[in-house]
């Protein structure tokens, strides 16, 4: 009971105050965007200089790459520039002591958080997908939806762990600045940790920003994504946890 | 059954001991004031007793219930903190709908509840988000929201301090209107205030219990008296014997009126008429007045330093 309150008013945060529009709309922006920059690339290109250059012919598959790299670079530090205070921020203001004064569960605050979160990113998706996909379709004449949807799902997947780490850190740290400190280094952390072994790296949340490509181009079939798809579901518990493990014996 | 038992409490913050050994009782029924300066770890314990901060040492127990147990008692306490914070895009009415529902509060008790309280702080013709709230305002939600619930306890955290005379007067007004239902726990500096709407108090300095009590009991424990005379003559002979007698501590002569500071009443009460008598002066006015809180206070709280 006091799990859907907590929810409720986070969502109603969410839809009343203007900042969480940016997520929605940014992925939008390359939703639209990133089909039509992979088509006029090349002509740009060719006009800005006089010299022949040999570009080679554009597809569906660089139009959603294209998208999948903005979505990773910008949209994933969007999410975490949003998020990274969702805990943090209400301990430092104060609100977090009014409302943890009440019989309130620190855990379902947290989840709550969390859950409202994942909500608007993953349906932030779907606008920005749509968007991809038609005008891909109009621009290239083709474009793979079977292929695309796979992407697309292994990267909100790769998000929604991106989200878990952010709360975590959000209700460990005292201040949203610290949590965003703590975020990007988990950020960069995860990002790097593939590299170190070739046959770790398939259990690496890390390597989902990779996958999209590899799933488009037909390199790589759904299957083979699925232990660093879990692995990502398992870190994400395990950061919440860790998350809530010390916001319960934090003093507020 | 007492509302709230502070058993030994001690709370450090590294090297800081904020409060030391403290024990205090809050009977049920009563505005308990709950006074020291600043610094003086009021905060501190109130965010023990809500769960807030853990205790370094000691027991409390509100409601009967030992807090270490478990948080139920916080259905039943109603917390106003020093600076109330709400979402600033909340509304009024929206903010105290989410409180209430924090509590488990069904629609329609609540909706009534919301209105009522509004009424009893005077927001109830405000439609603004909160983020545009004046610090008075916000106190005085803050006040409602603490009592949403309809507890049997409110702790409310210096709710006075940071108010001009007006919004003063406003929230003294407020707690004079509810406090016949709720044992109120209120924690403040100012003893004007205190003395406006408390039974009882307790003084604290240093993380320490200096003082509890009733303020009449207070008053006639640590105060004395200043007697006010005013004679047909003043003889030599009466300064004199005045000076020499131990419950007078002070004199002061401002034409035929004397003023005495007594400062054990019962030996004032007797000795004083048959000093008169023995004189033989007339006496033409005697009154007598209590300390106020603030004489107490200074009295008992020593200044930094010694
Ligand atoms: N979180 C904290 N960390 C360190 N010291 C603290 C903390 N909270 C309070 N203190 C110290 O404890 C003492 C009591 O503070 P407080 O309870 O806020 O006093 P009051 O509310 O009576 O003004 C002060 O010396 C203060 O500096
Ligand atoms: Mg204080």
């Amino acid at each position: 009971m006091g799990a859907r309150v907590l929810f409720r008013k986070e969502v109603t945060e969410i839809l009343k105050t203007y900042k969480i529009y940016v997520i929605p709309l940014l992925f939008l922006v390359f939703g639209f965007a990133s089909p039509v920059i992979t088509k006029l690339l090349p002509d740009i290109l060719a006009g800005l200089s006089n010299m022949e250059i040999v570009v080679p012919e554009m597809s569906w598959i660089d139009a959603f790459d294209q998208f999948f790299k903005n979505l990773n670079q910008i949209g994933i530090i969007a999410v975490i520039l949003m998020f990274m205070g969702r805990v943090a921020e209400e301990k430092h203001r104060g609100t977090a002591t009014m409302i943890l004064s009440k019989p309130v569960s620190r855990t379902a605050w947290v989840i709550a958080k969390f859950g409202a979160a994942v909500l608007l990113v993953l349906l932030s998706m779907i606008p920005a997908y749509l968007a991809c996909c038609i005008y891909t379709k109009i621009l290239f004449g083709t474009a793979s939806v079977a292929l695309s949807l796979q992407a697309t799902s292994v990267f909100a997947v790769y998000v929604i762990y991106v989200i878990g780490f952010t709360v975590g850190a959000s209700a460990v740290m005292k201040t949203q600045v610290a949590a965003g400190g703590v975020s990007v280094g988990l950020l960069i952390l995860s990002s790097l940790l593939p590299a170190f072994s070739q046959k770790l790296s398939r259990f690496c949340p890390g390597s989902l920003t990779g996958y999209p490509h590899s799933l488009l181009s037909g390199s790589m079939s759904l299957s083979e994504a699925f232990p660093a798809l879990l692995s990502a579901l398992v870190s994400t518990v395990l950061f919440l946890s860790v998350g809530i493990f010390a916001f319960e014996r934090q003093e507020v | 059954m007492a509302a709230v038992e502070i058993d030994r409490l001690t709370k450090k913050f590294g090297p800081v001991t904020a409060v030391n050994e403290l024990t205090l009782h809050v009977p049920k029924g009563t505005v308990f004031g709950f006074l020291g300066r600043n610094g003086a770890g009021k905060t501190t314990t109130l965010r023990v007793l809500l769960g807030l901060a853990k205790p370094t040492a000691g027991d409390v127990r509100v409601l009967g219930r030992s807090i270490r147990e478990d948080r139920s008692y916080l259905q039943r306490v109603g917390f106003l903190p020093d600076v109330p914070v709400f979402y600033n895009w909340m509304t009024a009415r929206e903010y105290l709908r989410f409180a209430g529902e924090l509590f488990g509060l069904g629609s329609a008790k609540l909706n009534r509840r919301i209105e009522e309280l509004l009424e009893l702080v005077g927001l109830h013709k405000e439609k603004n988000r909160i983020g545009g709230f004046s610090r008075g305002m916000k106190q005085r939600l803050g006040l409602a929201q603490a009592l949403i619930n309809d507890p049997e306890v409110v702790f409310l955290d210096e709710p006075t301090s940071a108010l001009d005379p007006i919004g003063r007067k406003e929230v003294l007004d407020s707690i004079n209107a509810f406090k016949d239902r709720v044992t109120v726990f209120f924690s403040s500096h100012i003893l004007a205030d205190v003395q406006r709407v408390c039974s009882r108090v307790a003084i604290i300095d240093r993380g320490e219990l200096i003082t509890e009590g009733d303020i009449a009991e207070l008053r006639r424990k640590y105060g004395g008296r200043t007697v006010e005379i005013e004679v047909t003559e003043v003889p030599d002979d009466l300064v004199r014997k005045l000076g020499e007698v131990h419950w007078c501590e002070r004199i002061e002569v401002r034409g035929n009126v004397l003023e005495l500071g007594a400062s054990e009443v019962e030996k004032a009460a007797r000795g004083l008429p048959e000093l008169l008598a023995e004189t033989r002066v007339g006496i033409i006015r005697m009154e007598s007045r209590e300390p106020d809180l603030e004489e107490i206070f200074v009295k008992l709280v020593k200044p930094d330093g010694s």
